[in-house]
């Protein structure tokens, strides 16, 4: 192997070594919420990024932090951070409204030794990219007429058993 | 043997089976009622059309006989065994109507899940279903888990009579009181005070966390009636883990163990007699089941490394193992991290707690403890009759609600009970693979089917095939009756090919 080509090696790999780097520790991985529990082992302990639907509510944890449960498509996550961060959050996921989207940047857990072994993320910043919206509920009439033919059978029933009964009885 | 069912028995089941149908419409009124209280206009016309269906065409079907028509035992369990899938059927319609199943399959599959407590679920987009919606999905569990047909039909029966077979067929086979009626009514009554209990705790729970009033008392009433009917529906798609909450893993923990109490514990306890508590041998196969178990997939968890204190493994383990034990189905891990995260042990163990189960006459499923107790009990009696001069007699002796000497038909009863539960699960386990999956998460699937628990390793959701969704109703629907009713059924349809064969 020529000098040349041996210098070129190790400049390329110092480049790799010096530009590479600082590049990764500071942008997170951006992943879906189903890559955090499909990948927890390997996440473990590094930041990610990833947006999802606030769902059900803010529910208070110990001191000033609260848990924000993020869906997307299908997985929910527990999303650990501090009030004011929630503050943030105007609209959460139900069967009246859909929850405002958030993006979350956050250290994922495979098993949170602070809350009792659950696999969950430690947000560090949080923003809401987009509001939830009221969501719209189709009322479909034939379910009514349905309805309405089972109980008139129910009562046409009735009304066959009770003559029977009554021809029973006149009977003996 | 193959007694020839005439057109007045065929009438008799049919009129049987109309009033349960009628009773889970009527049990409609529930979600119906709360849809109405919430304004949910589409799940309250779901719940209408499926109130009216029900109520129709039970009172249809009740016309096939007159009134009190005697109903005689194999009648009895030939009703017990449709009437499980009959309700089924009947309940899964207003899910149908949701838009949150993929087909009327899946709908039925959620209301047989539902119904025999099991907790199996393939309902989709979850955390956007209507109250009206999970207020019938729990209260499937409630009906299901005090026996649906005592539940219906002891109310509409004359004292005594069918009755009894019917509850016998439903294998929960003690009488507790003198009469059914009365063991009814008790039931009811334990039940009545650990819902309300349960509710009561997990609402202020809920309330001091944040959540509105309304919501905090429905998640409780729902959490309190899947954990003491070991059912294990949730009203989110995190199941358990969306509390984060130590002290509602703590609360659905004591529900889940007075959940898989016998029912006739509960009345000793009830009257103030805590010795059988520590004599009955049920209860002591269970505690050294759960803690061997318990013991067994701590160490499984902790051998992977990934939790940093015992504590933490402690919890996850002996939570997961009374879950499993009692037939309940919460998860506080994700489905696909049995699999992939904890594999090896603890997966193992949480199989065995989930195939023993629960005790018997209670809401938990799986083979039981008192039998596993029994054959433990007969395994010793032979070993020590091997060992023992020819002329001496081994007698093994057990406690249950007085000190008994193990016969030799209810160690057969108890061995040919536990064998058809592991033919299940086997059988299930081998369509599993058949349908593409790998051996332990097949293995681990079926059991939790045919035992009724409900935890997943994540096979369960609306992709799989409709074969084993097909397999796995039929299991949850032939471990809940305990085989027998199911049996019967299969005679009485089988009957007049093999009836004729004979002659
Ligand atoms: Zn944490």
């Amino acid at each position: 192997m020529s000098r040349e080509c041996t210098a070129a090696v190790v400049v390329a790999a110092l480049l790799w070594v010096v530009c590479s780097a600082p590049a990764y520790a500071a942008q997170p991985v951006v992943v879906r919420v189903g890559d955090i529990v499909q990948r927890a082992v390997e996440l473990d302990g590094s930041e990610v990024t990833f947006e999802g639907e606030a769902i059900g509510e803010a529910l208070r944890a110990d001191g000033d932090s609260v848990w924000v449960n993020v869906l997307d498509e299908g997985t929910a996550i527990g999303v650990w951070m501090p009030d004011d961060m929630a503050e943030q959050i105007e609209r959460f996921g139900a069967y009246r409204q859909t929850g405002d989207t958030v993006r979350v940047t956050g250290v994922v857990n495979l098993a949170c030794d602070r809350h009792g072994g659950d696999l969950d993320v430690h947000a560090t910043a949080l923003e809401v990219t987009g509001s939830g919206e009221p969501r719209s509920e189709r009322l479909r009439p034939l379910e009514a007429l349905v309805g309405a033919i089972g109980f008139a059978c129910a009562g046409a029933a009735a009304l066959v058993a009770r003559t029977r009964e009554r021809k029973r009885f006149e009977e003996t | 043997m193959w007694v020839q069912r005439t057109r007045d028995d065929v009438r008799a089941i049919a009129r049987y089976l109309g009033m349960l149908v009628i009773g889970i419409g009527i049990l409609m009124a529930v979600p119906l009622v709360t849809a109405l209280l919430l304004q949910e206009h589409a799940p309250a016309l779901d719940y209408f059309a499926g109130a009216g269906l029900a109520i129709g065409f039970g009172s249809v079907l009740m016309l096939a006989a007159p009134k009190r028509v005697p109903l005689n035992a194999s009648n009895g369990l030939i009703v017990t065994a449709l009437g499980w899938l009959f309700a089924a059927l009947f309940a899964a319609v207003p899910l149908a109507l949701s838009g949150h199943y993929g087909s009327y399959l899946d709908a039925l599959f959620e209301s047989m899940s539902s119904l025999t407590t099991s907790g199996l679920t393939l309902v989709q987009d979850l955390d956007h279903l209507a109250n009206a919606h999970n207020m019938w999905r729990h209260l499937m569990h409630l009906v299901g888990g005090q026996g649906i047909v005592v539940a219906v039909l002891s109310f509409a029966l004359a004292h005594g009579g069918g009755a009894v077979s019917l509850y016998l067929a439903e294998g929960r086979d003690e009488r507790i009181m003198p009469n059914v009626v009365n063991t009814a009514r008790f039931i009811w009554f334990v039940t009545a005070v650990y819902v309300l209990l349960g509710t009561t705790a997990l609402s202020a729970l809920n309330l001091v966390r944040g959540m509105g009033a309304v919501r905090a008392t429905l998640h409780a009433f729902w959490a309190t009636v899947a954990t003491f009917d070991t059912g294990g529906f949730g009203p989110q798609s995190q199941n358990a883990l969306y509390y984060h909450s130590g002290w509602f893993e703590w609360i659905t923990t004591m529900l889940m163990l007075a959940g898989t109490f016998n029912f006739s514990l509960h009345a000793d306890i009830w009257r103030g007699d805590r010795r059988e508590l520590f004599k009955n041998t049920e209860v002591r196969t269970l505690a050294l089941n759960i803690f061997v178990l318990s013991v067994l997939v701590s160490a499984g968890l902790a051998a992977t490394r990934a939790f940093g204190s015992g504590l933490e493994v402690a919890r996850k383990g002996i939570y997961h193992v009374l879950s499993a034990n009692t037939g309940t189905g919460h998860q506080t891990l994700y489905a696909v991290q049995w699999m992939r995260d904890y594999g090896g042990l603890g997966f193992v163990a949480v199989v065995l707690a989930m195939a023993f189960g629960g005790m018997a006459s209670s809401t938990a499923g799986g083979i039981k403890a008192l039998r596993v107790g029994l054959i433990g009990k007969g395994v010793v009696r032979w070993v020590k009759a091997a060992l023992a001069p020819p002329s001496a007699v081994i007698v093994a002796r057990f406690h249950h609600m007085k000190s008994r000497i193990l016969q030799p038909e209810m160690l057969a009863s108890a061995l040919m009970i536990a064998t058809l539960y592991i033919v299940t699960y086997v059988t299930g386990a081998l369509i599993g693979v058949a349908c593409g999956y790998g051996v332990p998460e097949s293995v681990f699937e079926s059991v939790s089917a045919a035992a009724n628990v409900g935890l997943s390793t994540g096979i369960t959701s609306p992709s799989m095939p409709a074969a084993l969704k097909v397999t796995y109703i039929v299991q949850m629907w032939a471990g809940r009756l305990e085989f027998i009713a199911l049996f019967a059924l299969v005679a009485a349809l089988l009957q007049p090919v093999i009836g004729r064969r004979a002659r």
